[in-house]
């Protein structure tokens, strides 16, 4: 479980990044982390891997305080950056020098991921576009089978097959034990694959909710005129008319849509907060 | 599970250096061997055969220093860079552990190498100029030559070296050495010429201040101290020697462990 208690940081007096931050994500669940660019995700993702140090308040991981980096903690968390280092190596000497660090990889799992996107553990890192790169990656923080697994704008880079890829493995290894917590900002590729949702703007969480929470309290709609328009938290041109998110007052069914629940928070926070609060 | 020192991890650490630069590693040697080549045919006399005793050492010496900073810098590499410093910092392996991998190159790996680079080259040399000598001397019937002496392999010298100097070299160089380290991981860009002039700027200050302050601290000390309450004096005079003794056992002992200190809290606090 990591769980995030008042938690303030910043990048010196000018830029705050949060303050007051409170979160608790729990074993068994594959968060998105949505926000606007420079909405704090990766620096609350950094924050959760031990990268940055809070000014004030408490981050733990498993009853691990993670600015320590503790072995310990490290063997149990893999981090994934969006923009990430590869040594001037082979990717089997790669697996060969960092596999042993994490107690759990399976090179078995390894192996058939590298498969599934197409890559060939003799080839080296220096010879790979950004995309097979990321690719190798994944596969390897998959296979690493740490309790937390972070990843930032994981789908940045791929291709339209690797994103679908993507989202069938990390689907595969999404396990009761397990936190996958997945920062982007392209909602459409990993639609239906994280749940529960948690929007960050202005240095708060704006939503932290399941995808049938979601559901029950608004509800996704096309239509061809908007007439309710105290109703309407969001709405937005679309080839039929347009889009809308209501408020759920009458029970309908519908699909949550992530970009539209997305730029509804942004359009509506305190509505929205009051929702859900 | 121990989180301060696990021998599989620190190993798995020395091998993940090698594996990530050995052709680097490889390269380097070969360029040192290089520069030994060069610093040794411009340092020899080919006329009469005889090799110059004071530029000598000095090829050892820039080597272990100048080469030696630059290799500890480039061990730690990582930190001028945000990505590879994510990937450093978040292998599962404690902060001693990391630093002690770096350690084993920077203090053992590398003098080991440079000592090698140059015993060979000042083997290979010293046969070739005094074969050259040799060849002067059949040629032109020369009979005791009292202008000319036999070039010395180096190491024979170096053990006939008083003991302070061979201890103010080793320990003027681990200074060196870690003093790099501690500036490779606080600084980001630049990270060996803001190193380096911190270093100068630090040895500048030394050398201006350490009159002015040698003669305070004697000064002070030259006064007579206060009578204790059980009546007896305490004299204490410190000479300039004391004080330079001091401070070579600092050099020797003292400020090696502290920059080492300096270095694992300040990897500890690095964030990026």
């Amino acid at each position: 479980m990591i769980q995030i208690k008042n938690l303030s940081f910043d990048y010196g007096k000018q830029k705050t990044v949060f303050r007051n931050l409170n979160l608790t994500l729990t074993d068994g669940n594959v968060y998105g982390l949505l926000g606007k660019n420079g909405a704090g995700k990766s620096s609350l993702l950094r924050r959760i891997a031990g990268l940055l140090f809070p000014t004030e308040g408490t981050c733990t991981v498993d009853n691990f305080s993670p600015q320590e980096r503790l072995p310990s903690f490290l063997q149990e968390m893999f981090f994934l950056p969006e923009e990430f280092h590869t040594p001037p190596v082979k990717i089997s000497e790669y697996v060969n020098t960092y596999a042993p660090f994490y107690p759990n990889f399976s090179r078995e799992q390894f192996k058939d991921y590298l498969e599934e996107f197409q890559l060939s553990e003799n080839e080296k890192f220096t010879e790979l576009s950004l995309g097979q790169k990321k690719k190798a990656l994944i596969g390897f923080a998959l296979s690493t089978n740490t309790k937390v697994l972070l990843m930032d704008e994981p789908t940045n880079g791929l291709d339209i097959p690797s994103k679908s890829q993507f989202r069938k493995i990390i689907a595969s290894v999404a396990t009761d034990e397990r936190i996958i917590v997945i920062s982007t900002h392209q909602v459409r590729d990993l639609d239906s694959l994280i749940d529960p949702i948690i929007i960050l703007d202005n240095s708060e969480v704006l939503l932290h909710a399941n995808t049938e929470e979601i559901a029950e309290k608004l509800c996704f709609k096309n239509v061809t005129t908007v007439t309710n328009h105290e109703q309407v938290l969001y709405s937005e041109h679309s080839l039929r008319g347009f889009s809308i998110v209501t408020e759920n007052t009458d029970k309908e069914v519908s699909k949550t849509d992530l970009e539209l629940l997305f730029n509804a928070t942004l359009a509506n926070p305190t509505k929205i907060k009051q929702l859900f609060d | 599970m121990n989180n301060s020192f696990n021998y599989t991890r620190f190993s798995l650490l020395v091998k993940r250096q090698w594996v990530e630069n050995k052709k680097l590693f490889l390269m380097a040697s070969f360029a040192l061997f290089g520069l030994g080549v060069i610093f040794y045919s411009l340092s020899t006399n080919w006329e009469i055969g005889q090799i110059s005793d004071v530029t000598r050492p000095m090829f050892l010496v820039g080597g272990l220093y100048i080469a030696g900073s630059f290799f500890t810098n480039y061990l730690l590499k990582d930190f001028a860079d945000k990505n590879a410093s994510t990937n450093f910092l978040l292998i599962p392996a404690s902060h001693l552990e990391k630093l002690l991998s770096v350690c084993v190159y920077s203090f053992f790996a590398f003098p080991i190498l440079i000592f090698i680079i140059f015993f060979v080259t000042d083997y290979f040399f010293v046969h070739l100029a005094n074969s050259v000598h040799a060849s002067l001397v059949l040629k032109n019937h020369i009979v005791n030559d009292k202008s000319w002496q036999e070039n010395e392999l180096w190491y024979k010298q170096m053990f006939e070296k008083t003991d302070d100097f061979v201890y103010a070299l080793i320990g003027s160089w681990f200074i060196t050495q870690t003093f790099t380290m501690v500036g490779s991981i606080m600084f980001i860009r630049w990270s060996y010429i803001k190193t380096a002039f911190i270093g100068f700027a630090v040895i500048l200050t030394l050398i201006l201040c350490s009159n002015f302050v040698m003669g305070l601290l004697i000064g002070e000390f030259d006064r007579m101290p206060e009578s204790s309450k059980h009546g007896f004096y305490l004299q204490v005079k410190p000479t300039r020697d004391f004080l330079e003794m001091l401070i070579r056992m600092a050099m020797k002992f003292v400020f090696t462990p502290i920059l080492l200190l300096i270095a694992f809290l300040k990897l500890k606090e690095k964030q990026v």
